[in-house]
């Protein structure tokens, strides 16, 4: 019977997790680029511990990447730009280089294409600077590359990852890749300019996930509760 | 219950992509040549709890347990119904009666094709759409004619004087399976592989169609079929948002069987 109420707790631990997740999904599913956090449960793997072979029950939950192209909007904000495909956009932290599918981009007072947060994008060649004049920075819908009048600044670094899985997540639209991700020059990623990517699906299913929780870890608190009863009543016979 | 609600779900977003859908034709009812789209859709995959037709163990065969797991978009296809015709007086105005295309030359060279025949004279006398696409094959308006005649077959002539000068002849495109043919905007499709290849005829030849001088065709958007499609839409989408609320009340009551 001790065994009971681990499981329980288990359950309950892995239930607060989902919770966790369909929330952040559903607070953030207007983001553009923003790509679902994925959680997966499952048992231990029994035959590795023979003490919790008695209990295939309990659950190993873990987060892993699963990334969906969203749809195109188009964008009042001229420097906004979409992809389409499996592709990310290379950015600059303090940290060193970043990943982000978000691309609401801005040009910051020196004239640099930022992210909102105002991490520099990274073009083929280093940054991409506007400089400060009267003529306003475009986008050549054909080429992706950033124009200031006629001079040519630089395209967007586009870069594919041969095992998304291996990408961290270190904000909310910002991804750091390790070596074993595996960067690869891009095949088949489009990028679209004015557009933005808003995630498909718009938060209804981590709307399900929240009330799929709630109903789960009230269960759980339920047979928690019967196995209380069930202990008191165990003790208190024996007193 | 917690896997109706997923399937409830599903079903409602198959509704929002519907409505998306529904929404872009009735913003396309005024479209010169717009062709409005549907939408299909498909069941997912069924969860089988018992194959139809398993043998028990006297050997008669059982009827299936299968649940489905919701519903999905699979296609949008374009309906290529045809249009009103609205006569607008214009030279360059043509409307095609019957199947076809005009074939106009993309910025970069490529094919584009459409139903769109709102055509104009630019400064050198070329045939060109609204946006200053070239007719093709292209066709040039010497400046001396005032007016141009279209005849149903294409030929495009004007009267000098006694004589009439013949200045060439538009062709009509049609496509084996039209509904697959990709959309590009500005009223333009684009060749896939899906359509087949174009077929440049001469119009009135091989079920090509005619072209009416003078008119426009208009897009073949219904609109109170849409408004209909829409309602149910809606309904649809609160019926599914029904299932979540029910299944939701009976996991409520499975949990309160007990304290």
């Amino acid at each position: 019977m001790d065994d009971g109420l681990h499981i329980v707790a288990s359950s309950m631990n892995s239930v607060s997790r989902h919770l966790d997740v369909a929330t952040y999904n559903a607070v953030n599913s207007t983001i553009p680029g923003f790509q679902n956090r994925v959680i997966t449960t499952r048992s231990f793997e029994t035959k590795l511990d023979r003490e919790l072979a008695r209990e295939p029950s309990l659950l190993n939950t873990e987060e892993v990447n699963a990334f969906i192209s969203g749809s195109v909007v188009p964008s009042a904000n001229p420097m906004a730009l979409a992809l389409q495909g499996d592709g990310f956009f290379t950015i600059q932290t303090p940290k060193g280089r970043a990943y982000t599918r978000n691309g609401d981009f801005m040009l910051d007072k020196n004239g640099a294409l930022t992210t909102r947060a105002g991490y520099p994008v990274l073009g083929e060649n280093g940054q991409l600077r506007t400089s400060k004049t009267d003529v306003a920075p475009h986008f050549d819908p054909e080429t992706g590359s950033l124009f200031q009048g006629d001079q040519e600044i630089g395209r967007p670094r586009i870069v594919e990852f041969a095992n998304t899985g291996a990408l961290v997540r270190v904000a909310t639209t910002i991804f750091e890749a390790p070596s074993e991700a595996g960067e690869r020059p891009p095949q088949g990623t489009a990028m679209i300019t004015n557009s933005l990517e808003l995630p498909s699906e718009r938060g209804l299913t981590s709307m399900v996930g929240l009330i799929t929780a709630n109903r789960e870890f009230e269960a759980s608190q339920r047979v928690a509760s019967v196995m209380q009863r069930t202990y008191e009543r165990l003790i208190s016979r024996n007193a | 219950m917690i896997r109706a609600m997923y399937t409830a779900a599903a079903g409602m977003q198959a509704q929002q992509t519907e409505v998306d859908v529904i929404a872009n034709n009735l913003a396309n009812v005024q479209t010169a040549g717009f062709k409005r789209s549907m939408t299909n859709f498909e069941d997912l995959l069924y969860v089988t709890m018992r194959e139809p037709g398993a043998r028990t163990a006297n050997g008669s065969a059982v009827a299936g347990m299968q649940v489905g797991t919701g519903s999905r978009l699979v296609s949008t296809t374009k309906v290529f119904t045809p249009g009103a015709l609205i006569q607008t007086g214009s030279d360059f105005d043509m409307a095609i009666q019957g199947d076809g295309f005009f074939e106009v030359q993309g910025a970069n060279g490529e094919r584009l094709f459409t139903r769109d025949g709102h055509f104009f004279k630019d400064a050198n006398g070329d045939i060109v759409t609204s946006q200053g696409l070239k007719l093709v094959p292209p066709i040039n308006v010497p400046p001396e004619a005032i007016s141009v005649e279209i005849a149903p077959d294409g030929n495009l002539a004007y009267v000098l004087g006694d004589t009439t000068q013949n200045i060439g002849q538009i062709s009509i495109v049609r496509f084996q399976n039209p509904a697959g043919l990709a959309s590009e905007g500005g009223n333009l499709f684009r060749q896939s592989s899906n359509s087949g290849d174009p077929i440049t005829l001469a119009p009135g030849s091989e079920q090509a169609g005619t072209l009416l001088q003078g008119f426009i065709e208009r897009s073949n958007v219904d609109v109170a079929g849409e408004l209909i499609a829409l309602i149910l839409a809606q309904r649809a989408f609160e019926v599914n948002s029904k299932a979540i609320r029910i299944s939701d009340e009976m996991l409520n009551t499975t949990n309160n069987l007990t304290r």
